[in-house]
């Protein structure tokens, strides 16, 4: 499958939360979405979801726009949104039936398939409990199942390891991972970690403009350079106006991690940058 | 096939996941109550009255099913249009409705489960009202069982009123006209104008549109009642009327029995264009319901702060009545001028219509168009979350409950001002009396049960019932003299208010130490 978007520009009133955005994803390989709050991720997912009608551009899936024919995007997605909604009464199983049926699957194959993705998301044992009962993490796994019900050939995850314990992340990653194969996954995190392990392409936004898309080696090699590391005696004495990457207590003081310019710090050395280094480099408006 | 599992997975689950709330379960056993009250008393305040000089008041088994079925079915269409009115915005609220938007389902085949859903809802109410009155037909007239039409027949006559209560409900969710506040204002005057005018029709010939709309089946019954009558008299009726006073008519009273439902070609003609006009409005709900989300220019992010002048100084106390302008914009802010203009038209016309009107019906119906701004009081905070950050914030909870009535209580003062004003110029200290019991007691009932229950419903729920009640009978609000019932009902008033009031607070310094 291939995903075109072209021109794509949203406004909400005056504010322009999309611009320009021009974007191909196909299907063999997760595409990681990361950007700050604000960047437009979620507006660019609702719309690929047909849940927001753009302001401009067009949208083509295999071709077909989905702008004018959104149930070409609707009848192969399986959309995961930020907070996943559920019926508090329903216990886990009635509310995936429910969403079958909503899917058009046939009620046989749903059953199959709903007691298989419970098995998967280790749900089988609280299927009868009420989702009003659930921890934000089980439900967040509910959502999962509920997005990948009827075999969508599409995959957009809006932020999904949100309330999730590291190992359930891990889980979740790999089995999108797994799933972006022959599909086309789209995944948006500000946690570039939860991009690092599993994503094949990488979009960063930023103001509603794309900043780089490409591989995350890519975006590595072109942060080479960009990357600086020191130690300084305390947190107060970082220079004013660097973008801190990270910083760790160790004996002879913080080790700091800085994205830009080199600081003007005494013991500076270049340092070999991660995908995050890279990704906040690439955020800090650093012109790569 | 295939959008027929559509509709029915929306309805099971909808219906499913109303139907286990307790507030639900509550509702039944309300309706199961409210079946006792129903039964015809040979005198005071009763629920069916039949030309009392001429028949004994409930005098047979097939009363009952009949004054249930007329009654329930009034109040079922009214107070059950209320209960049923969120299906949709519950969907919009909690995402639901965008994960539906994302899927091959139509809007149609949405909004036709939320029929089905919104109708069974209703459905089983009705059931629990005609098991009520098949208990209380045991417990009055035992072993004196009804034919199965004589019994079910008027409670079938409700069926079609009910689906198309729950059609109109989802028009409400859908029409951009309703989604606002003032929708439910106007849309609830709308089903209470129909069973107002429907009642009306006893004396005249109901105009077709009327009889078309008449949800509730009160034309049909009444007019079967009157077959009935004309079959034991030889004449027709002189007096009918549901909710009202009866008093004990003269010797030789004759046993009035009911057989069902008369055949009637013309209702059953009109219980068919209600139903195609359920169908009707599902089909419009639909087309008017959003495909995609709404876009709002309020989304637009928000500018960076700016960097506080000055060094930081913390807060000091304000006045003790500093929450209440708050709480007062609170409840009136939102309102849109169109439900301001209507507020100031019933105001006026209370001051300056004739004081029977204002008696009878303008002072139930001000309290009426106030529905909104009472029905949020004390659930606010729950449905906000704001509860978690009050309690935070030492005796915020109750501070803000006191302010939070106090608001209400004044909006409430000022509604009933003209008639109190009135009244008191009239030396009527009963009337005055009793229209400030109610002015007070009504934002205590607010709070009470939107604390108690954290949704507007229940108390919109009985609001109505209590408004539609007073329209029938308007000595229930402002008392026309002193009387042992009436001075009953105030101290009841009274009573009940303090109680209420005490339990709210109570649960808010609670909830604070918890």
């Amino acid at each position: 499958m291939r995903l075109e978007i072209r021109h794509l520009s949203m406004n909400y009133g005056k504010a322009r939360a999309l611009s320009d955005v021009t974007l191909t994803l196909e299907s063999g390989g997760l595409t990681g979405l990361v950007g700050p709050n604000g960047a437009g991720k979620s507006t660019l997912l609702k719309i690929l979801a047909t849940l927001l009608r753009p302001s401009k551009g067009e949208i083509l899936l295999d071709g077909a726009d989905i702008r004018k024919k959104p149930d070409a995007m609707r009848g192969v997605l399986g959309y995961l949104p930020q907070e996943v909604p559920v019926y508090g009464s329903l216990n886990a199983w009635e509310f995936l039936s429910f969403m079958a049926s909503v899917k058009r699957l046939d009620p046989a194959a749903a059953g199959e398939q709903i007691g298989a993705l419970m098995r998967t998301l280790h749900l089988s044992n609280v299927g009868r409990k009420r989702l009003s009962e659930f921890s934000g993490g089980m439900r967040q796994r509910v959502g999962i199942a509920c997005a990948l019900l009827g075999n969508p050939k599409v995959i957009i995850a809006d932020e999904p390891t949100t309330g999730l314990d590291p190992q359930e992340r891990v889980t979740l990653r790999s089995l999108l991972s797994g799933l972006a194969r022959s599909r086309i996954v789209l995944l948006s995190t500000h946690i570039v970690s939860d991009v690092e392990a599993v994503a094949s392409d990488l979009v960063v936004l930023r103001g509603g403009k794309v900043l780089f898309h490409g591989e995350p080696e890519e975006l590595i090699r072109r942060a080479d350079g960009h990357v600086w590391e020191y130690t300084v005696p305390d947190l107060s004495r970082i220079p004013a106006g660097s973008a801190v990457s990270s910083a760790v207590q160790e004996t002879a003081g913080v080790r700091v991690k800085t994205v830009g310019a080199r600081p003007s710090a005494a013991d500076v050395r270049s340092a070999p940058p991660t995908l995050e280094d890279a990704c906040l480099c690439a955020m800090g408006g650093e012109s790569l | 096939m295939k959008t027929a599992r559509a509709v029915w997975g929306a309805a099971k689950a909808d219906f499913l996941e109303r139907a286990r709330r307790f507030s639900f379960l509550a509702l039944c056993a309300l309706a199961v109550f409210f079946t006792f009250w129903f039964v015809p008393r040979p005198a005071g305040f009763t629920a069916l009255v039949i030309d009392p000089g001429e028949f004994v008041q409930g005098g047979d088994p097939s009363w009952i099913p009949m004054s249930a079925a007329m009654c329930g079915g009034m109040l079922l269409c009214l107070f059950g249009f209320a209960y049923i009115l969120n299906s949709v915005r519950r969907d919009r609220e909690s995402g639901v409705l965008s994960l539906l938007r994302t899927s091959p389902t139509k809007r149609l085949p949405y909004l036709l489960g939320k029929l089905v859903s919104d109708a069974l809802l209703l459905l089983c109410l009705l059931a629990a009202v005609m098991a009520g009155a098949f208990l209380i037909m045991e417990i009055r007239f035992p072993g004196r069982f009804l034919p199965a039409w004589d019994f079910f027949s008027p409670f079938l006559c409700v069926v079609p009123g009910l689906i198309f209560v729950s059609a109109f409900a989802l028009l409400t969710e859908c029409a951009p006209l309703f989604r606002r506040r003032s929708g439910l204002s106007i849309a609830l005057f709308f089903c209470f104008s129909i069973a107002v005018l429907s009642l009306a029709a006893v004396d005249i010939n109901p105009h077709r549109l009327i009889s078309v709309l008449d949800f509730s089946g009160y034309l049909w019954m009444r007019d079967s009642i009157s077959a009935a009558a004309r079959s034991v008299t030889g004449r027709p009726l002189t007096q009918i009327s549901i909710f009202t006073d009866s008093h004990v008519g003269g010797a030789n009273l004759k046993i009035l029995a009911f057989h069902g439902l008369a055949p009637s070609v013309l209702y059953l003609t009109d219980k068919l264009v209600l139903l195609a006009a359920s169908v009707l409005l599902t089909v419009l709900a639909s087309r008017l319901l959003p495909k995609t989300e709404k876009v709002s220019a309020a989304r637009r992010p928000s500018p960076a702060p700016s960097k506080a002048k000055g060094s930081f100084r913390p807060a000091v106390p304000a006045c003790r009545f500093g929450l209440f302008p708050s709480e007062l914009r609170k409840a009136l802010g939102p309102q849109p001028a169109f439900w301001w203009a209507c507020a100031a038209g019933l105001w006026t016309a209370c001051l300056f219509s004739p004081m029977e009107t204002v008696r009878s019906a303008l002072f139930a119906l001000t309290f009426a168009w106030l529905i909104p701004v009472f029905s949020r009081m004390g659930c606010m905070e729950h449905q906000s979350g704001m509860t978690s950050v009050l309690r935070a914030v030492p005796g915020a909870m109750a501070r803000q409950a006191l302010a939070c009535w106090q608001a209400g209580a004044a909006v409430s003062l000022v509604a009933a001002l003209p008639a109190l004003v009135r009244l008191f110029c009239l030396a009527d200290g009963a009337g005055f009396l009793s229209a400030l019991i109610f002015a007070l007691f009504v934002p205590s009932m607010a709070l009470f049960l939107g604390e108690f229950t954290a949704s507007n419903r229940p108390f919109e729920v009985l609001m109505l019932i209590l408004c539609f009640l007073a329209l029938n009978v308007p000595s229930l609000l402002v008392a026309d003299r002193f009387s042992d019932s009436a001075g009953l009902r105030m101290n009841a008033a009274v009573l009940l208010s303090a109680c209420m009031l005490f339990l709210a607070f109570g649960k808010r310094r609670n909830e604070r130490r918890a």
